[in-house]
């Protein structure tokens, strides 16, 4: 994933994983693969664990208060992360809202 | 129609061959050096493709089966184009296999592959290596079999950039700014080598060698940025580099030093070997 500052997503949207995105996972991180792009991302175990949680049902927000629970951090202490996470997914084509 | 004078170097890959034909000395002699220990004494294979260098009008032209647009006639031009193309036909002739962009060495009939973009010390580094008892498979351009998981040999000269030690603005990349290496015949691998280590060589200015583990998923991103023929391939190739990158280790090597990086690498992969 790039460095280069992306957006922050609103909260309140649900992210949705790419339905063509094809995953393969390598120990705790993952290679996935974006058929209509001819595209891979190597997603490290923070990007995957954030990808996995995009299912359209889950807003950026809950993303970011599972990631907090998981790791045992204060609710919303995650949350600017997991929202930059969520933006570079969206400006690679992994995931979208709609 | 061949000239008299025209004479034809045999470019072999297995049993694919190019013929490359010209009666211009100084082009057939730049193409035998790169092409040394692929050269075919007598046609006993399949010829992909034919090329043909000629002068017309005091630049060199080239004709063929494939389209070339020469930048400016030169002999190095000539020689660079013809090169690529000769390699592109190959590479054509064997679209089952996967084309990295890598150099090869192997220690023990165990090849391990250096995937990287021009420019990042793959040469130096398959030649320090070679030079430390390693045989030579490729420099640049490693096939992969991925029915046996091996490296066949493509062992065109190894060339090394001039001005070692500087770094190197991209459009050094496409200048004739290489000089070949001539390897003993001995250290030249003939055989398709099983391969049992990634290793991403990462050229840095003044940077002392180190060589770090790499996590699967970077070094699986890694060797399919190299991947040549990646559009032929697709889904099928992702899907054998991450299996790949389960079965070998990855490692990346950061290095201002091709001899020192060699040490480095042959120390540390000497068990994985």
């Amino acid at each position: 994933m790039s460095d280069g500052a992306a957006p922050e997503p609103v909260t309140t949207l649900c992210p949705n994983r790419a339905a063509d995105a094809r995953v393969y996972p390598l120990g705790d991180e993952a290679v996935v693969y974006v058929p209509a792009a001819m595209a891979a991302y190597a997603l490290n175990c923070s990007a995957l664990a954030i990808f996995e949680l995009c299912d359209g049902r889950r807003t950026v927000a809950d993303i970011g208060r599972e990631c907090a629970e998981t790791l045992g951090c204060a609710p919303d202490a995650l949350l600017p992360d997991v929202g930059r996470g969520v933006s570079e997914l969206q400006q690679a084509g992994l995931v979208s809202y709609g | 129609m061949q000239t008299a004078q025209q004479r034809a170097l045999l470019i072999a890959f297995g049993d694919r061959e190019v013929v490359v034909r010209s009666d211009d000395s100084a082009v057939l002699g730049a193409l035998e050096r790169i092409f040394t220990m692929m050269r075919a004494p007598v046609s006993a294979g399949r010829t992909v493709g034919e090329l043909e260098v000629c002068r017309e009008d005091g630049r060199y032209a080239v004709r063929g089966i494939t389209d070339v647009t020469l930048e400016d006639g030169s002999l190095a031009d000539v020689v660079r184009h013809v090169r690529y193309s000769a390699i592109q036909l190959l590479m054509d002739a064997r679209p089952d296999l996967l084309w990295f962009h890598a150099g090869a060495a192997a220690l023990r009939g165990r090849a391990v592959l250096f995937p990287g973009p021009p420019g990042g010390g793959k040469s130096s580094l398959v030649t320090s290596l070679c030079a430390r008892g390693w045989s030579y498979l490729s420099d640049e351009i490693a096939p992969l079999d991925p029915l046996s998981d091996t490296v066949l040999p493509f062992p065109q000269a190894p060339a090394i950039r001039e001005y070692p030690g500087r770094e190197m603005p991209p459009e050094w990349v496409r200048m004739a700014n290489k000089e070949e290496l001539r390897l003993r015949p001995d250290r030249v691998c003939r055989e398709p080598t099983p391969i049992a280590a990634l290793v991403r060589p990462s050229y840095r200015r003044a940077a002392r060698a180190d060589l770090s583990v790499g996590s699967p998923a970077t070094t699986a991103l890694h060797l399919l940025e190299q991947c040549g023929n990646f559009p032929s391939h697709r889904e099928t190739a992702v899907s054998y580099v991450c299996a790949l990158v389960q079965r070998v280790p990855g490692f990346s090597v950061c290095f201002s030093d091709g001899e020192a990086a060699a040490d480095v690498v042959a120390r540390r992969l000497e068990d994985c070997l």
